[in-house]
């Protein structure tokens, strides 16, 4: 089978999984709650994959073995980084759901402006989050370029890329978020068949089975398992302070925190916060392969490019199909709630706010027509500025987690925290951050600059907070803990009389 | 209660941080010896995600029977 009937074949299939998947989640969707948060009625079980499916992207399925092939055990951060946020989640996500149920809230910014009761924090950090997730849209388009970059054929990068993201534009506009879910679970259940036999096929067909690849590890490339051997910079400082970072940031990505409200109760929220790190087997076997491409292919290919090659070499045309479909569901349905999210943070946050006489409907269709710009200028600057998938995840991460103290810290800890400070803190956080960057310095002192940011932030935050007046009418974390407990006993209470009563209404039907 | 909840919590996110970034420099940055045929970091990696659901699982159970008290606390009213 030709690369170009494989590539066309494939392309076939996702779309079809697309629109099949936007067509079954349709229902509801006829107001901004229902397509953006399903009216906060999701099942444990759709919001398993829903999540899976935000989390575990093109980065997991391709930009991952390319850091475990080009940087060695500094791949480790992100098995490590998931945990952490897994187990911060627990506490989090329910307090910001419970709160979200209370006053309306379908988006941070909403959260945000309620909290600290300024129209204008909400603007602010609505409009500066919608930015900062356009890097995220970005590394999925990077991930699917690298299919074609590999399979080459006469599909162009740049034709495909632009078919792909159309298809997600308008299957997020017919669907929303309960099509999205809908396509993650295909996506998922595809994704891990995909990783699952590459897992195997690569010691078998490279080393011949596991021990021998194993043993190659310790005697061939021992350097790849110690940090800062390969990547000098990236050693064990740069390892906490990236797994820090990154493991109190991820909740702050809006479509992350977004899924938080589609939950049906806290106790879900919780039982996801459990299972969750289950998903993070299949990050280990994604760096495995990685550092058995080292091997296998010699250095020197793109970082990105090592799966699919890989999986060209190994598997006949049936199978590279199945696991090419895996690969581009895996880079386009999770765009779906990034650009969805990034689309009701303008439209809502920003335009709503601005022109208040604005109604619901129409903030509803603009919030839906956004889609399409919003996804082409994040493949406009794919195609710009392509990078290693990796990259452009640790630098959208040092931004995105300044959002911290405004939203954990304040939010929900601590009462005295104020807008002022919030801000202070954001600006601080980006400036410092802004300039490491900027100066060439993704590390200072073995330190991810994400961190010193953050640390400068946290700084400003506290100081201008105490020095501001305090907002009054915020709930303490007693108050929302009281509220999620209460949520929780009601759920409880529904599910214990649905238990109760069915055995009665099958005797009455017999 | 809540204040035992938080501490908890907290107790938990500083246990999994120090077994993923304490324990691996520590203990398994050594690429010259191996532990069930690995090297010691990737042993390491292999292992955490079938021991972290457990240790959240743990929290889970106890955080379950923690907030029952504290919706029962709330219903008897305010002064609890």
């Amino acid at each position: 089978m030709s690369s170009s009937v494989i590539l066309v074949l494939s392309l076939l299939l996702t779309f079809a999984i697309l629109i099949v998947g936007a067509m079954l989640g349709r229902n509801h969707n006829n107001d901004l709650e229902g397509w953006l948060v399903h009216h906060r009625g999701m099942g444990s079980v759709l919001l398993w994959f829903l999540l899976g499916s935000e989390i575990y992207t093109a980065f997991t399925f391709q930009g991952l073995a390319g850091y475990s092939y080009t940087k060695g055990a500094a791949g480790f951060y992100n098995v490590a980084q998931n945990d952490v946020s897994y187990a911060v989640a627990f506490l989090v996500l329910p307090c910001i759901w419970a709160l979200g149920k209370r006053y309306g809230h379908v988006t941070q910014a909403d959260f945000i402006a309620h909290r600290y009761r300024s129209r204008g924090l909400g603007i602010f950090t609505a409009f500066a989050s919608a930015l900062i997730m356009i890097a995220y849209i970005d590394l999925n388009i990077e991930g699917l370029a690298a299919i074609f970059h590999v399979l080459g054929g006469n599909v162009s990068p740049v034709v495909g890329n632009l078919i792909g993201f159309a298809v997600l534009a308008i299957a997020v506009f017919i669907g929303g978020i309960r099509g999205n879910a809908m396509q993650s679970v295909a996506k998922d259940l595809l994704m891990f068949l995909a990783i699952a036999a590459i897992f195997i096929a690569v010691p078998v067909h490279y080393f011949g089975g596991f021990g021998k690849m194993f043993n190659a590890f310790n005697t061939r490339t021992p350097q790849y398992f110690e940090l800062g051997k390969v990547a000098k910079d990236l050693g064990p400082t740069w390892l906490w302070s990236t797994v820090l970072l990154t493991g109190l940031g991820q909740w702050m990505w809006p479509q992350w925190f977004g899924a938080a409200f589609t939950a049906k109760s806290p106790r879900s929220l919780k039982r996801q916060a459990v299972f969750m790190p289950f998903y993070q087997l299949v990050k280990v076997a994604v760096l495995i392969v990685g550092f058995a491409a080292v091997m296998a292919l010699g250095s020197g290919h793109p970082g990105n490019n090592v799966v699919m090659t890989m999986a060209k070499e190994i598997f006949p045309g049936w199978a590279l199909v199945l696991i090419v479909v895996a690969a581009m569901l895996a880079a386009i349905v999770p765009g779906g709630p990034i650009v969805m999210t990034s689309a009701s943070l303008l439209a809502k946050n920003v335009v709503q706010q601005l022109r208040p006489q604005t109604a619901d409907r129409t903030i509803f269709w603009l919030t839906r027509a956004l889609v399409f710009p919003l996804t082409f200028t994040a493949l406009i600057i794919t195609l710009w500025a392509p990078a290693l998938i990796v990259n452009v995840l640790l630098l959208a991460y040092a931004f995105i987690a300044q959002l911290f103290p405004a939203v954990v810290v304040g939010g929900i800890f601590w009462r005295r925290a104020t807008k002022q400070g919030v801000l202070t803190g954001l600006l601080t956080g980006w400036a410092v951050t802004g300039y490491l960057q900027l100066a060439g310095h993704d590390t200072l002192w073995g330190i991810n600059t994400g961190l010193i940011g953050l640390a400068a932030n946290l700084l400003a935050f506290a100081a201008v907070s105490l020095v501001t007046p305090a907002v009054e009418g915020t709930e303490s974390v007693r108050e929302t803990l009281d509220l999620v407990a209460v949520e929780e006993e009601a759920t409880a209470g529904e599910r214990r009389k649905k238990v109760t009563t069915t055995p009665r209404t099958a005797a009455e039907g017999a | 209660m809540a204040r035992l909840i938080v501490w908890a919590w907290a107790f938990l996110v500083s246990l999994i941080l120090i077994l993923y970034v304490g324990a691996p420099v520590w203990f398994f940055n050594d690429a010259g010896s191996t532990i069930a045929g690995m090297p010691p970091m990737l042993f390491w990696f292999v292992l955490l995600p079938f021991v972290v659901p457990g240790l959240i699982a743990a929290l889970y159970f106890y955080d379950q029977r923690a907030m029952r008290k504290l919706a029962r606390r709330r219903e008897k009213g305010p002064n609890r």
